[in-house]
């Protein structure tokens, strides 16, 4: 494991090159190409946003999309290691991809907006892995109570409205274990982390007889909700936000038992080939410039969501910070149900439990 | 002669059995089409017309490279089990012993038996085992395997009806087994073989499981697009696309039609 | 004259090949991988083990399941061959022309992704839609109910997918029923219904049966139509066995499931299958009766 001096001279211009390049701005990265896995229409591809990042790096983007969480940590088993370069998990995954290493550790120095990012995602354990930050917080949503106000009077505090039998065949529910458990813990006042799995089984079949559709997609939810199908539910907040910026009525509600709470982290993958672009990514879409032009102007078909970093929901005009509903998420201080830091052993009980509620 | 009677044989009343089945089996496409030009975003009535979803349909242009990639891949897929279908056909009905035919057949049927979200999981995990993984090769294979057997069943039940004997009188005349093949069989099996390619097209182009699980990451069939797009809100301009598929798949039969392709074999026999 | 034994015998091996090859590779091994599965559920390098099949016979769920899955695709089968019959009748009877225009039409719906056809379903079953409203007026639905979100749904929508294959089907099968034939039993004073139950139900009887199974196997498959169409009862065997795939992460009960599903899909078309003797020896009955007029 000797060095040679040479090899210690290229490694040690290896790491200022860069540095010096960045300095440089607009050619650091001319001709790389950097290679993002996320969701399709949700930030990663809005043409605007991109093309700011085109040409501060000089670097162009290429585009892969997953379907799934599991889509992504299998795609990245399976050779997308040391092809990708950005990926885009859930809060919930990270601690999987870090222990499969499957992403690499974060100087958390190199990101500019860490000291704006909120506490309660920045400290959160689910991003750390032996010591290590493994992921940097981007957005957030609530999978909370959503109500047609025409329908449902007087709008509801509780998740108890779920359980009336008065909700029958009314209520639409997402298809997620994690959520549906959670939720379950919440309404039964246990602790969601790790509630009482007997209790938890005997609610969701309880919830189910009042269930008309266990929805999986936006889709599934606008079509049953905006025909009248169903009049209530868990919704993302994104979504609610969405259908009442185009003219919908949805009231989102924060229950009093306490919410879901979901973030979404950028990670870098291992082995990626341009990791230094990967740092310019992430700095760039964790900025407050990226979230004034993705939110204000996102192009067709984007999805949007509350960014973590709190200088750019301040930054944001009131019209847009209220199409997220980020108002009332970030002010939000009752129980939180954070999406996250389940082990994998208690997730797969959950997982059974739920495909036996769904199969029963 | 036989026109006359068949004639005879199409009461008003049959015309009108024949056209409620046809309505029926278009129904959902007229609904499709009619969607694409409605304004909401939600497939919602009431009905407003509109043609933006065209406008957005080639200007997001993110679903014209995946109906490209699957025009190639099933025309590559039935045009290789129309050559390996074939060949399987002639050995089985010529050449198979009673032992050889049983289990090759069987082995087809399976292939047509299992549910294919079973078998298309099942080709990941070999895929996976043997270093090909996810990708165009895998998805080759797999859309190849599922939609050879239709090839094979029904050029054989066209060979079973050829009598053996020209195959014979060609040999006894001195021809070899390949110039028989081209000269005497091969022509006789052709609307088979050709309306086999066809079932085989189909067959590739729209089976959505199997390309679920052997697709590689980051590329996208027409299904797999569509099947994105409606996991994150699905928008009217899939139905424009659909629209436009349906439109041209009519105007070439038409052209078909017109250029005298009578009877092509078709349907075949289905075993 | 042996080596042109040996050159006939290797002809055929060289036709075998490449589609022996590619089913064994895609089809045959996978299956094999399935049963290999089912007893590893610690995974690939641990010992096999039977904790898997433990946990399918430990509830009754999973055959309820199986059962409704059956009975499902079952009854969809049987619809789409109700409905088939009419039109593949007429068509076979047409003019040659006009059926190779009608028969490529039909393919035409075909070639339109079903995961679209889904959502034309929301439209044609939606509150308020034609189809509802006719329900209504016969008394069988109350105002603004709809059957969306019900198995009815997922029936319908499976009906429609394969409808164009049962029709190709059984047209296959009656294009081969010789109008002479049906002549000259008229003229010998057969009735409509008699040569119907005479000659040409027996006579279509093998498609109808070749028909019910290849639209019979996929619809036992079924799970993206029941997931968004058949509400929270609505789930088929299908469903769990994707989801233990993708969500849960574990293939060895869900290779268990695949072959629980495997071996009721056979067992169906086992029946199926076995009708066709029945039927055939109804036939040879029914002609015994109809020879001696």
């Amino acid at each position: 494991m000797m060095l040679s001096r040479r090899s210690l001279l290229a490694s040690a211009a290896a790491l200022t090159l860069p540095a010096i390049a960045r300095a440089q701005g607009a050619a650091a990265f001319k001709g790389q190409t950097l290679t993002i896995a996320s969701w399709q229409n949700y930030g990663a591809d809005d043409p605007g946003t991109l093309q700011m990042f085109e040409q501060q790096t000089g670097a162009s983007v290429k585009q892969v999309y997953f379907t799934s969480e599991d889509d992504l940590l299998q795609m990245l088993r399976t050779g997308g290691t040391g092809k990708i370069d950005v990926v885009l998990p859930n809060l919930e995954y990270v601690l999987p991809a870090a222990r499969q290493s499957l992403i690499q550790p974060i100087d958390t120095a190199r990101i500019k907006s860490w000291s704006s990012l909120e506490p309660r995602f920045r400290d959160d354990p689910s991003i750390r892995y032996d010591g290590k930050v493994y992921a940097v917080p981007w957005v957030q949503g609530a999978t909370s109570l959503a109500v047609n106000p025409a329908q449902v009077t007087p709008a509801p505090t509780s998740w108890d409205i779920l359980w009336d039998p008065a909700s029958k065949g009314k209520v639409g529910f997402f298809d997620d274990p994690t959520t549906a458990v959670m939720t379950a813990a919440l309404y039964l006042g246990e602790n969601p982390q790790a509630p009482d799995l007997q209790r938890v089984r005997k609610a969701l079949l309880d919830l189910k007889r009042n269930v008309k559709l266990f929805w999986s997609s936006a889709d599934d939810w606008n079509k049953a909700f905006l025909t009248g199908a169903i009049t209530m539910g868990n919704l993302w907040s994104g979504l609610a936000g969405t259908l009442r910026a185009n003219g919908h009525a949805v009231d989102f509600i924060l229950p009093k038992e306490g919410t879901v709470l979901w973030g979404d982290t950028w990670a870098i993958v291992r082995d990626a080939p341009h990791a230094d672009l990967a740092y310019a990514w992430i700095n760039f879409a964790t900025s407050t410039p990226y979230f004034t032009q993705w939110i204000t102007h996102p192009g067709p078909n984007q999805e949007l969501a509350v960014p973590v970093n709190t200088d750019a929901i301040k930054a944001l005009p009131e019209a847009a910070a209220n199409k997220l509903l980020a108002g009332p998420l970030v002010a939000y201080r009752g129980p939180i149900a954070l999406q996250a830091g389940i082990a994998p052993a208690a997730l797969k009980k959950w997982t059974e439990l739920w495909e036996e509620v769904k199969a029963s | 002669m036989s026109r006359l009677r068949d004639i005879d044989a199409v009461s008003p009343g049959m015309v009108t059995v024949l056209g409620l089945g046809l309505a029926l089996l278009f129904l959902p496409l007229l609904v499709i089409i009619a969607l694409s030009f409605n304004a909401s975003p939600y497939g919602t009535l009431p009905f407003q017309a509109t043609l933006h979803w065209y406008g957005t349909l080639f200007a997001r242009s993110g679903l014209l490279g995946p109906t490209w990639l699957s025009l190639k891949l099933s025309a590559l897929v039935a045009a290789s089990a129309a050559l390996l279908g074939t060949m399987g056909a002639v050995w089985l009905v010529r050449r198979a012993g009673r032992l050889g035919a049983v289990l090759f057949r069987g082995t087809l049927l399976a292939a047509i038996t299992v549910p294919w979200l079973i078998l298309g999981l099942a080709m990941l995990l070999v895929m996976n085992a043997i270093g090909l993984g996810r990708s165009l090769l895998s998805i080759y294979l797999g859309l190849l395997a599922i939609s050879l057997p239709y090839v094979v069943f029904i050029v054989a039940t066209r060979l079973q009806a050829i009598d053996p004997d020209l195959e014979h009188a060609a040999r006894s005349l001195g021809a070899g087994a390949l110039a028989t093949f081209a000269l005497v069989t091969a022509p006789l099996i052709l609307p088979a073989i050709l309306s086999g390619t066809l079932i085989a097209f189909v067959m590739a182009f729209n089976n959505f499981l199997i390309q679920y699980f052997l697709a590689p990451f980051g590329t996208q069939t027409l299904p797999l697009k569509i099947y994105t797009l409606i996991r994150v809100g699905y928008l009217p301009d899939l139905n424009a696309l659909a629209t436009l598929i349906v439109a041209t798949t009519c105007l070439l039969i038409l052209l078909l039609h017109r250029l005298g392709l009578r009877n092509a074999g078709l349907p075949g026999s289905t075993p | 004259m042996a080596s042109r034994a040996l050159r006939a015998r290797l002809t055929g091996i060289l036709l075998l090949l490449p589609a022996g090859l590619l089913l064994a590779v895609m089809v045959l091994i996978p299956l094999a991988v399935l049963v290999w599965f089912s007893f590893a559920p610690e995974g690939a390098d641990a010992p096999l083990s039977l904790d898997s099949y433990a946990r399918l016979f430990a509830t009754p769920l999973y055959f309820h399941l199986a059962m409704k899955t059956m009975l499902t695709a079952g009854l969809a089968a049987l619809l789409t061959a109700a409905l088939g019959w009419a039109p593949a009748w007429v068509l076979s009877r047409l003019a040659p022309r006009a059926r190779t225009a009608t028969l490529l039409a039909i393919i035409v719906p075909y070639l339109t992704s079903y995961l679209l056809l889904i959502y034309s379903v929301f439209v044609i079953l939606g509150p308020g839609s034609p189809v509802m409203v006719t329900l209504r007026l016969l008394g069988l639905a109350a105002p603004g109910a709809s059957i969306l979100y019900t198995q009815a749904a997922t029936v319908v929508m499976l009906v429609y997918e394969n409808l164009p294959v049962m029709v190709f089907v059984l047209f296959s099968g009656m294009q081969r029923i010789d109008a002479t034939l049906l002549a000259a039993a008229g003229s010998l004073g057969a009735t409509r219904r008699a040569r119907l139950r005479h000659i040409v139900l027996p006579m279509a009887a093998p498609s109808l049966v070749s028909g019910l199974i290849i639209v019979f196997v996929p619809m036992g498959g079924a799970f993206v139509e029941p997931a968004i169409l058949g509400g929270p009862n609505g789930l088929l065997l299908g469903n769990v066995i994707a989801d233990q795939m993708t969500r849960a992460d574990d293939p060895s009960f869900g290779s268990v499931l695949s072959l629980l599903l495997l071996l009721a899909t056979l067992a169906i078309v086992a029946l199926l299958a076995g009708l066709r003797p029945a039927l055939h020896r109804l036939t040879s009955r029914w002609s015994d009766h109809v020879a001696p007029a």
